[in-house]
């Protein structure tokens, strides 16, 4: 079916391991290792020594001498799935702070990437390893966006969801081609890896709402994939262009949770380009628009908060409403950190991480 | 019928290379000129009769093209296109050690755009087995970057004899693969080293033409429509009027610029080019402000928006019909007080799902682009415009 994979003298992985047994060795007299792969025991003061059941490879940049193709030290799909499945479960919901078990797992997501691509792994191998990644630092831009810079770095973290993103898209491009020209069952039987295809198409725009090549992209991909959820996201990106940002916030109710806190980043940059925009449309002495409301639309919290970002920005408000002013608006002012959403909050509560980012929800 | 004999063919070139007429030999180096047709031209192994005649560098070129033909002939694309890729490579070289002359920049024209046209029906034929289309095209721009290259680095011979005036002739190869493969960002350098060049003025006409239609439509994809009027207008204007497939393809998206820049195209004019079709009732959608209709034909033209790339820009052609709706709202009450409420009953009436808030949000727009003078009060749910002009002229703003 695939070509290139059969014929091609791709490198095989053999390790059996989430690690390869003398990285944990290496690692383990350097004391190289993480809490989270040692044996439990008294130690102190001595030693820790590695547990290689739950030892996962490093990430280690490519460079120059570095032979990073030894087979030995290579896991096969096989193990990179399960390397996953151990991450997602069992890490994750380990009892630890977010900040060590985010480091831990993100790190430990690049070298399994790493490892599929010196392999090149098959498509089919590869939209499956890739799916629960993308949920993963997609969930996580959303749950740690108030978090410190020190802490977790939101443009890492978004550059890592681009690129395992666009590989996934080029994926799918893939099979579509392969449709068309095989045209039999040989892809009807691989159904299964396209299934969640129009949830990642629209992540995809969602992620870069108002992006022009994102939607250019979608309209011309073949119409079986436009389900009315990839079609309400090209109409928010369509909104969030042409400005009409009430209707933005409306629809992003409408999705599904997980795409809807991946939209809310987007709220301080559209928050900020409504303001600009009322400023001067709404721009009177005497004339106040309902802090109510516009807290409701603008999909705050609370009246509270939109102070905040009122002054932020320099327009003037009192307990009636927000007075616009054309003169007011500071246009220099950077734009303020993504908030996390109280409601969303409470509805996440509610969903179980780990089966989101392994299986996906709907 | 046969074609002169490859003898007689071998010597013509010689002597044509030989007078520097580079517009001869690019003739008989083309796959599109006639003689590519006659199978005595379809030579698997032509360096024993090639050599006979011609004499180095000329003879690698021949031998590469006629062994090209060969592979033409038994329809391996895939064959024909890396030979012809070794011709152009040979070529660059050949071209790098000509100081002082450009007389060979015709050969270059032909031998690139024969290229790309072999690259194309390649692709078309590895389609069947091929995991990353696009591929061959990609590889035969790098070829033609290849040229460009010695082109561009050609500046030490006089204004006469340069090279670089053979940059835009390749630029234009270069843009027709990578709007083909959707890798517009690659245009970007490139028309950088155009517009810095100080030959700008000086290339032949109908490169021009076909340089600002494609940077025309690279500023359409960019959001700048000002800039692509310009492009566009000069290669409408400039294209030659029996290209009639050219002007037409111009128009297609001259006249969405044009329309989001407030000018209406005439039915005569849209008739004369044959694209009533496509956006005369758009036209007519955007003047009236017809909502209702401006839907269906997005619904209806939607295959030939998005293939043309226009549909994005023709999405934008729709605040114009909003602000035209707007007007006649305004007209029809006579009133600068225009309630909120009477312009969202006329988007809904023509079928738009908005509230008032998001009306408000249509009307706070246009404020801010200066299509509308006045504001908006929230609390009366009032749109208050100006007692003078307050839907200023589209073609006023800039």
């Amino acid at each position: 079916m695939d070509q290139k994979d059969i014929s091609s003298d791709d490198i095989v992985g053999k390790c059996p391991h989430m690690c390869p047994i003398e990285e944990a060795k290496l690692r383990e007299s350097q004391r190289l290792l993480h809490v989270f792969e040692t044996l439990p025991g008294p130690q102190k003061f001595t030693r820790p020594k590695v547990d290689i059941k739950r030892a996962v490879k490093c990430f280690s940049r490519s460079a120059a001498g570095k032979d990073l193709t030894d087979p030995d030290k290579l896991r096969p799909p096989s193990v990179l799935l399960e390397t996953l499945n151990y991450l997602f479960n069992d890490i994750l919901n380990k009892d630890a702070s977010w900040i060590v078990k985010y480091d831990f797992i993100a790190d430990r997501l690049r070298s399994v990437r790493q490892d599929m691509i010196i392999q090149n792994t098959s498509r089919a191998h590869q939209i499956v390893i890739l799916q629960p990644i993308i949920r993963f630092y997609a969930v996580a831009a959303y749950m740690f966006c108030e978090e410190d810079i020190n802490q977790f770095d939101p443009y890492i973290n978004n550059k890592q969801l681009q690129e395992c993103l666009k590989r996934l898209l080029c994926m799918y491009d893939y099979y579509d081609t392969l449709q068309k020209i095989t045209k039999n069952d040989v892809c009807l039987s691989n159904d299964f890896l396209e299934e969640h295809r129009p949830y990642f198409e629209t992540l995809y725009l969602i992620f870069n709402l108002g992006d022009v090549d994102a939607i250019n992209r979608i309209l011309n991909i073949s119409k079986n994939w436009r389900t009315s959820l990839v079609v309400t996201s090209v109409k928010m990106s369509l909104c969030y262009i042409s400005g009409n940002y009430f209707k933005v916030c409306k629809l992003l109710k409408t999705l599904p949770l997980s795409l809807q806190i991946m939209a809310y980043l987007h709220m301080p940059e559209l928050r900020r380009s409504c303001f600009k925009t009322m400023s001067v449309a709404y721009s009177s002495k005497n004339l106040l628009f309902s802090k109510a409301i516009l807290t409701d639309l603008l999909l705050y919290n609370s009246e509270k908060e939109l102070e905040i970002d009122c002054k932020h920005y320099g327009l003037k408000f009192n307990e009636n409403g927000v007075n616009f002013l054309k003169t007011d608006f500071k246009a220099n002012v950077t734009k303020v950190k993504p908030r996390k959403n109280d409601e969303l909050d409470k509805k996440l509560k509610d969903v179980n991480i780990s089966s989101l980012i392994l299986n996906g929800s709907n | 019928m046969a074609f002169m004999t490859v003898a007689h063919y071998l010597q013509v070139l010689e002597r044509s290379w030989k007078n520097q007429d580079g517009n001869k030999v690019a003739q008989f180096i083309s796959i599109r000129h006639d003689h590519a047709r006659f199978p005595n031209y379809h030579v698997e192994q032509p360096q024993g009769i090639v050599v006979k005649f011609l004499a180095s560098p000329l003879d690698e070129l021949v031998c590469y093209h006629l062994k090209c033909l060969y592979h033409i002939g038994c329809r391996d694309y895939l064959e024909a296109y890396h030979t012809q890729s070794n011709l152009v490579q040979c070529f660059a070289k050949i071209l790098q050690a000509q100081k002082e002359e450009n007389w060979s920049l015709p050969i270059m024209y032909t031998i690139a755009s024969d290229l790309r046209l072999i690259a194309q029906q390649a692709e078309k034929q590895r389609a069947s087995n091929t995991a990353n289309p696009g591929e061959i095209l990609e590889k035969a721009a790098e070829c033609l970057m290849g040229c460009f290259r010695v082109c561009a680095a050609d500046n030490r011979s006089s204004d006469e004899d340069t090279k670089r005036i053979g940059m835009l002739g390749l630029v234009n190869q270069l843009f027709k693969v990578y709007f083909r493969i959707n890798k517009l960002h690659l245009c970007k350098p490139l028309i950088r080293a155009i517009e810095s060049s100080q030959f700008k003025e000086a290339f032949p006409l109908g490169q021009q033409v076909t340089y600002r239609y494609f940077a025309g439509r690279k500023l359409i994809y960019d959001s700048n429509y000002k800039a692509a009027d310009e492009y566009l207008t000069y290669a409408f204007e400039n294209c030659h009027k029996s290209s009639r497939k050219n002007k037409k393809l111009i128009l297609t998206y001259l006249v969405p610029v044009k329309m989001l820049l407030g000018y209406i195209p005439s039915r005569r004019v849209l008739e004369k080019y044959g694209v009533v079709e496509e956006f005369w009732e758009l036209v007519q959608a955007v003047c009236q402000g017809d909502l209702r209709l401006f839907d269906e034909l997005m619904e209806r033209h939607e295959t030939f928006f998005i293939n043309s790339g226009i549909y994005l820009i023709i999405d934008k052609l729709k605040v114009i019909a909003y602000r035209n709706l707007f007007r006649k709202v305004y007209l029809i009450l006579n009133t600068h007080q225009i309630p909120v409420e009477s312009l969202q009953l006329a988007l809904e009436s023509l079928g738009q799902d908005v509230d008032l808030d998001e009306t408000e949000c249509l009307v706070a727009n246009l404020i801010y682009q200066g299509k509308i003078k006045g504001y908006i009060s929230h609390q009366h749910r009032k749109v208050v415009v100006s007692k003078q002009n307050p839907f200023p002229a589209l073609t006023s703003l800039s």
